[in-house]
């Protein structure tokens, strides 16, 4: 009886003592975990594979460093995935921090697939007025970006060659903490047609399911489980796959919690009736 | 020794020590915590503003005005509406900052009501009841009656409208799982990669 009611009032920072500890120990466990491909995820890796060496396409970058551990291995699974294919990369930011993000994600990348930066990619800066550039850019890009963000103009710029604006872009990929790929939608997408697809973190993401559906959005990689995906799918094994381990025996763990906190709720409830029934 | 110094590599230490005082929260409010938190948000504020200062204003207003006034002289006006907003500061001058204020709403109004609309309602609507060849689209259309069933509450439901109410609960309790579903794993996600960096990049322990 005892017990029961220890659990029902258990301290929450045993629960976070307990996740921590796990966390800690499940790096060193080397656990084969098989990742099921979901659609949404399959779709952009599709929509990638089928593009052709130059293809332009533009990588929105909006989030911050705070989102890194979800949004960072996607964004380098994709763009390794783009340098695979040769694809030429437009860098736009929506949120401040996105440029550096994105600065170090091709350092990270561009000497293993010889990108150079004005060639192969281009790093545009990031300007506040989202919905200047977002609509802006379905008129002109070089317009609303006339430097790059070294200061180099971007007329000229062999990268942007034969790119004026939406219509010469393949694919708009923007991967989000935030709303901004509903905002893509209402201006690149609803105005311009331009295709849109999303990796965002799982916070999110539930709110974009929709989107998906009236095609709006082409695919969408959701959270760290989603670039395990897309790392299965380029066949690179790195950072999300190799986490998928913890997050699955923290999933796990939660689970425990919830079923064992669930039946201690149900045999305290019923153990209250059968002292109602006693007393009566 | 190259692990030690890498141990005690100043940026490495400060990083595990404001990783550990965001922590200590879990465990109960205390003067480390409010330092990271104080910290973080002066940091954010800081960079943000240096950002848009070094990023859009001096290249997109300050210089342009300056290297060729005769075709930007427009930008002054955006400037000095701009700073309008600063009137908050002032009582007897508050009421200015409304001029700055009416033509920013009526300016994202103006551009983006009609596509909001297009995108955020009409197109979901469309999508609601198309193509209607499938279990999922009727699962979809059953959903969204029933939901808005439950959120009827102009008048007092009965017969039929209460157990479509009901059905309607059960629909936004599937929502709600799947959002909490998906919110605990993103917080999972964000604990694993502060672990891995006090294991990997920090202690080293990890390859």
């Amino acid at each position: 009886m005892d017990i029961i009611k220890k659990i029902l009032h258990l301290d929450r920072r045993i629960i976070f003592l307990t996740l921590f500890i796990v966390l800690l120990i499940t790096p060193f466990i080397h656990l084969e975990m098989k990742i099921n491909i979901t659609n949404p995820t399959r779709r952009i890796f599709n929509d990638v594979e089928e593009m052709s060496e130059g293809d332009p396409i533009i990588v929105s970058m909006s989030y911050a460093p705070f989102a890194k551990p979800e949004l960072y291995p996607m964004t380098l699974a994709f763009l390794r995935h783009c340098c695979m294919k040769k694809l030429r990369i437009i860098f736009v930011a929506t949120n401040e921090a996105g440029m550096s993000i994105a600065i170090q994600a091709m350092e990270e990348i561009k000497m293993e697939f010889e990108y150079e930066h004005g060639k192969d990619y281009v790093l545009l800066a990031f300007n506040p007025v989202l919905s200047a550039v977002m609509l802006g850019m379905g008129e002109s890009i070089t317009d609303i970006f006339p430097e790059d963000y070294y200061g180099n103009k971007t007329k000229g710029l062999k990268v942007l060659k034969d790119v004026n604006d939406y219509r010469d872009i393949k694919l708009l990929m923007d991967f989000s903490a935030g709303d901004s790929p509903v905002w893509w939608v209402v201006y690149a997408n609803t105005r311009y047609n331009q295709r849109i697809g999303t990796g965002v973190t799982a916070v999110m993401a539930a709110d974009f399911y929709p989107y998906l559906n009236t095609g709006q959005m082409i695919g969408l990689i959701n959270g760290l489980k989603g670039a395990a995906e897309y790392e299965t799918l380029i066949n690179h094994t790195a950072e999300a796959t190799e986490k998928m381990t913890s997050q699955a025996i923290a999933h796990i763990v939660i689970i425990l919690f919830i079923l064992i906190g669930n039946i201690a709720y149900f045999i305290d409830k019923r153990n209250k009736r059968k002292e109602r029934h006693g007393t009566a | 020794m190259e692990l030690l110094s890498n141990i005690l590599n100043p940026w490495n230490l400060l990083a595990a020590f404001l990783t550990f005082a965001i922590f200590s929260f879990l465990y109960k409010d205390n003067p480390f915590y409010k330092f990271a938190e104080h910290l973080f948000v002066g940091v954010s504020l800081g960079y943000s503003t240096c950002i848009i200062i070094f990023n859009a204003f001096i290249p997109k207003v300050v210089n342009p005005i300056f290297t060729d006034f005769s075709h930007n002289w427009h930008l002054v006006i955006a400037v000095l509406l701009g700073m309008m907003y600063f009137f908050r500061f002032s009582s007897k001058y508050r009421w200015l900052i409304r001029f700055p204020m009416a033509i920013q709403i009526g300016f994202t109004a103006g551009i983006s009501v009609t596509l909001r609309m297009d995108a955020r309602l009409f197109k979901q609507l469309k999508f609601t009841v198309m193509p209607l060849d499938n279990i999922y689209t009727i699962i979809v259309i059953v959903g969204v009656i029933s939901v808005l069933i439950y959120f009827l509450f102009t008048f007092k439901r009965k017969g039929i409208l209460n157990p479509l109410a009901k059905l309607g609960t059960i629909f936004l309790m599937v929502g709600f799982g799947a959002t909490f579903g998906n919110t605990v794993m993103a917080r999972i996600s964000l604990l694993i990669g502060r672990i891995s960096f006090l294991l990997k990049d920090w202690l080293h322990i990890l390859e």
